[in-house]
């Protein structure tokens, strides 16, 4: 008898905790809701340093200064800047109509508060401090003049400007929040960050008064969307339905099969973008046989079809690429991406040519009794769509490929130890100055130990040395042309695919534009009437 | 009676210190250094590296952070994230309401489905419908969270547009989905308890007494078959929460909710140890109290208990 109570008492007990659910009312009006793939960490523009940060930074913060879709800099909080002669002072004159979302006036104080965070990063992770090397101080002249001064030259801080990591924060919210400022981040943006459920939703409404937007946006005054919710999905399966039940009007990166058999719907908007900076590649380590010989290093690439991975692995979402440096970053050299293109002949003579050949028949290349062994640590978050396709590849050429799965950490280990010959890279970025971080031989043993090429060349490391603090632009141009000449001849990069970004929306949603790093201006977005 | 519970108490401990020393273990035997998936890919010299690791506490010896550790627990301090800063605790509470409310709706649907579709087979015993019944708990059994999310998802948000996918942590409709999905694998594994545990009810031989003393078949099944063989269905329930709150882990990933189980598995793809240690060991902590207080239970109804 006993138990039975006990029982009915449990699923009273149960009866009562499940009605206790709060109930939910749905609000009408311009509002829409995002499926995103990943939460951010945190929304201190100081301290943030991926992709879903930065999307929700842009939507809360500005820029001293803004970049429109095809990378032209507009006035934003500054009016006007100059820079001195060295490329190391820049003078900015502020607005002074701006007001943060906690009320607090924007002045110049707010510009020196936000860089002297970033310089130092508030996370581990943050990207800022990176930016920012050598940086010097923010020297406050009036209420609406700064001066930013560096020890060396800044080439691309105009650039970098309008990057969300260097977005502009309300001193007094800092003060405030303290540590937890990255969860109470408070800026002068279109959107005023309202809600923010963890593993759930973010959820933010328009600011009233925004009236400072770049000239380049297609409207002035506040956002049209009185309220946005940004839904964590990390599973690309739920993402897509919830996409299909209607419970999100826009999706971030579905999956490739499922859009491009969307993509004849009428009722769907498919959005795809080719980011900037470094494409997905293999950096094929030289100081590791085989691959330190340059015949095996170019049969490598000669070897693999980019164009049916990226058809085969992302149904072409994600363009294939030849060259270190996506078709859609400035400075991009045409030459070096004409290179190489699939030829399995040529990587058989290649190969030949030094002695690899088949003598056994078991498919496999070897010289002096060794197999022509590739060890590939492989990332499969990164490249589980196409790591296999692109071993076959290699196998049909005669290498044998052996594959290990590793995560971050093991990867970086990994490639420390100088045991991979090829290993992913790859950096979204505006600008090829990225490449100085995975190319310069100063990080082979030193610096960030991320060279997993191993190669060394002088003439590459005083470009990509010298060209961030290069003030001319056709100089800085004519550099890093030269830089990616000099990767590809020497064949130390497999390129495989450039990042891009897809978006899903349906019917209503108006106004989708894509900004210089692949996301959405939400600012401008509208629901047509449907 | 109090000796048993001064006992039972001293042994729940002796888990709990025994969970957090291995889960402790586990996270720094892991392949590849924490600090570096703390930074992903990024471009952080040796330096830098060696002053975070030195910041975290990671250049001690492993007794000795994990005494550090020990220490600020037992003073309430679960520690922060190391991904977000967050306090640990603040982030456990947070998210447990929810993971909660799924166990439990879920504790209910596979009770009511598990007795009723358990009984019904055990009635029908030997005939058609018994064949048809065990095939469908068997592939209940058998058919994995994550499949039968989706195909629910499916079925009833894209298809027929009735219950949403990925409803907010607030809306009591998305509740549904889930509840379903976490329960359908325990409800059909109680339905099998239930129906044999009435079937080796059913053959005992007090039954022959009843009827040679005049009691109907009805009155020997209510009073007499289904009241014995409650014993260990009650038992399973029990147990089943604490597996129920283990499945929400898929459960959650699937629909996109709140909840401990994502909380843990988010933190333990991001090594973020103090958050790993902090979910593993509130599990512990739930897991454990639900067993000693079933227990003790046990110990009241069941004078021998105490006695063992």
């Amino acid at each position: 008898m006993k138990q039975k109570k006990i029982l009915v008492g449990i699923l009273v007990l149960a009866a009562v905790l499940a009605s206790s659910v709060v109930a939910f009312a749905q609000s009408e009006g311009a509002s829409i809701t995002i499926g995103i793939s990943v939460e951010p960490i945190s929304l201190d523009p100081a301290g943030g340093l991926y992709i879903p940060e930065q999307f929700l930074i842009q939507q809360i913060f500005d820029p001293l200064i803004a970049a429109d879709p095809e990378l032209n800099l507009h006035p934003a909080l500054a009016t006007s800047w100059e820079v001195n002669d060295e490329g190391t002072e820049f003078t900015f004159t502020l607005r002074d109509d701006v007001t943060f979302h906690d009320g607090t006036k924007f002045t110049a104080e707010a510009v020196k508060v936000s860089f002297d965070r970033a310089a130092q990063g508030t996370t581990p992770a943050a990207a800022a401090p990176a930016i920012l090397s050598d940086y010097i101080e923010t020297e406050v002249v009036d209420d609406t003049t700064a001066i930013v001064k560096f020890a060396t030259p800044h080439a691309t801080f105009l650039q970098d400007l309008s990057r969300p990591w260097l977005f502009i924060s309300s001193p007094a919210a800092i003060e405030e929040y303290g540590e937890d400022y990255g969860q109470n981040p408070i800026g002068s943006g279109p959107f005023i960050l309202t809600e923010w459920a963890a593993q759930d939703h973010i959820t933010v409404a328009k600011n009233p008064d925004y009236n400072w937007g770049p000239e380049f946006y297609t409207h002035t005054g506040p956002a049209v969307l009185d309220e946005i919710t940004f839904r964590f999905l990390p599973e690309a399966a739920t993402r897509l339905a919830a996409f299909q039940s209607g419970e999100a009007a826009i999706v971030q990166d579905p999956s490739y099969l499922e859009t491009s058999q969307l993509a004849t719907d009428p009722s769907v908007q498919v959005f795809t973008f080719a980011a900037p900076g470094m494409t997905s590649h293999q950096m094929i380590n030289v100081e590791k046989a085989p691959t330190d010989d340059i015949n095996v290093r170019k049969a490598l690439i000669y070897a693999v079809d980019q164009e049916t991975i990226s058809q085969i692995a992302f149904y072409g979402l994600q363009p294939a690429a030849h060259n270190v440096i996506s078709p859609t970053t400035w400075a991009f050299n045409q030459e070096a991406n004409d290179l190489y293109r699939y030829d399995p002949e040529k990587a058989a003579a290649l190969l030949e040519e030094s002695g690899w050949v088949d003598s056994n028949g078991d498919g496999i290349r070897e010289k002096d009794g060794v197999n022509l062994h590739i060890e590939y640590p492989a990332l499969p978050a990164y490249e589980e769509a196409f790591m296999e396709l692109l071993a076959s590849y290699l196998q049909n050429a005669g290498f044998e490929v052996n594959i290990t799965k590793l995560d971050d950490a093991g990867i970086s280990e990994f490639g420390a130890a100088n045991k991979h010959n090829i290993l992913n890279m790859g950096w979204i970025s505006r600008d090829p100055s990225v490449l100085s971080y995975v190319y310069d031989s100063a990080n082979i043993d030193g610096g960030n130990q991320s060279s997993y090429t191993r190669f060394r060349s002088d003439r590459l490391d005083e470009i990509l040395e010298t060209a961030p603090q290069t003030i001319d632009e056709e100089a800085r141009k004519a550099l890093y042309e030269e830089a990616q000449a000099i990767i590809m001849e020497n064949a130390i990069a497999l390129p495989i695919h450039s990042y891009g970004s897809v978006y899903l929306a349906d019917a209503s949603v108006a106004g989708f534009r894509f900004d210089s790093e692949g996301f959405p201006y939400l600012y401008e977005i509208s629901l047509a009437a449907e | 009676m109090w000796q048993y519970l001064g006992r039972r108490l001293l042994t729940s401990l002796s888990v709990l210190i025994g969970v957090s020393i291995f889960t402790f273990l586990m996270l720094h035997f892991v392949p590849g250094d924490p600090v570096h998936a703390l930074l992903g890919r990024q471009a952080v010299s040796p330096e830098r590296l060696e002053e975070i690791r030195q910041e975290l506490g990671f250049n001690d010896p492993i007794p000795v952070q994990y005494l550090n550790y020990i220490t600020d627990v037992l003073q309430g301090d679960l520690g922060r994230s190391l991904k977000n800063n967050r306090p640990v605790l603040d982030s456990i509470l947070e998210q447990f309401p929810s993971t909660l409310q799924l166990t439990v709706a879920a504790l209910i649907i596979s009770s009511l489905f598990g007795i009723i579709i358990g009984s019904l087979n055990a009635a029908v015993h030997n005939t058609w419908l018994d064949k048809v019944l065990s095939v469908l708990t068997i592939s209940g059994i058998s058919i994995p969270s994550f499949f039968f999310g989706l195909l629910l998802i499916l079925f009833f948000s894209v298809r027929l547009n009735w219950l949403p996918a990925t409803a907010k942590s607030n809306d009591p409709k998305g509740l549904i989905l889930p509840a379903i999905t976490l329960a359908v694998g325990e409800a059909c594994w109680l339905a099998r308890l239930v129906r044999s545990s009435i079937l080796e009810e059913m053959n005992k031989s007090y039954q022959w007494t009843a009827r040679a003393k005049g009691a109907s078949e009805r009155t020997i099944m209510v009073h007499h078959v289904i009241r014995n063989s409650l014993i260990p269905i009650v038992t399973a329930i029990s147990l089943q929460f604490v597996y129920l709150m283990a499945g929400s882990v898929v459960v959650e990933s699937i629909f996109a909710r709140q909840g401990i189980g994502r909380l843990a598995v988010t933190a333990i793809q991001n090594r973020d140890f103090p958050l790993v240690q902090g979910t593993v060991s509130f599990i512990a902590v739930i897991y454990v109290l639900i067993n000693t207080i079933t227990d003790l239970i046990y110990a009241v109804v069941d004078p021998r208990v105490r006695l063992k």
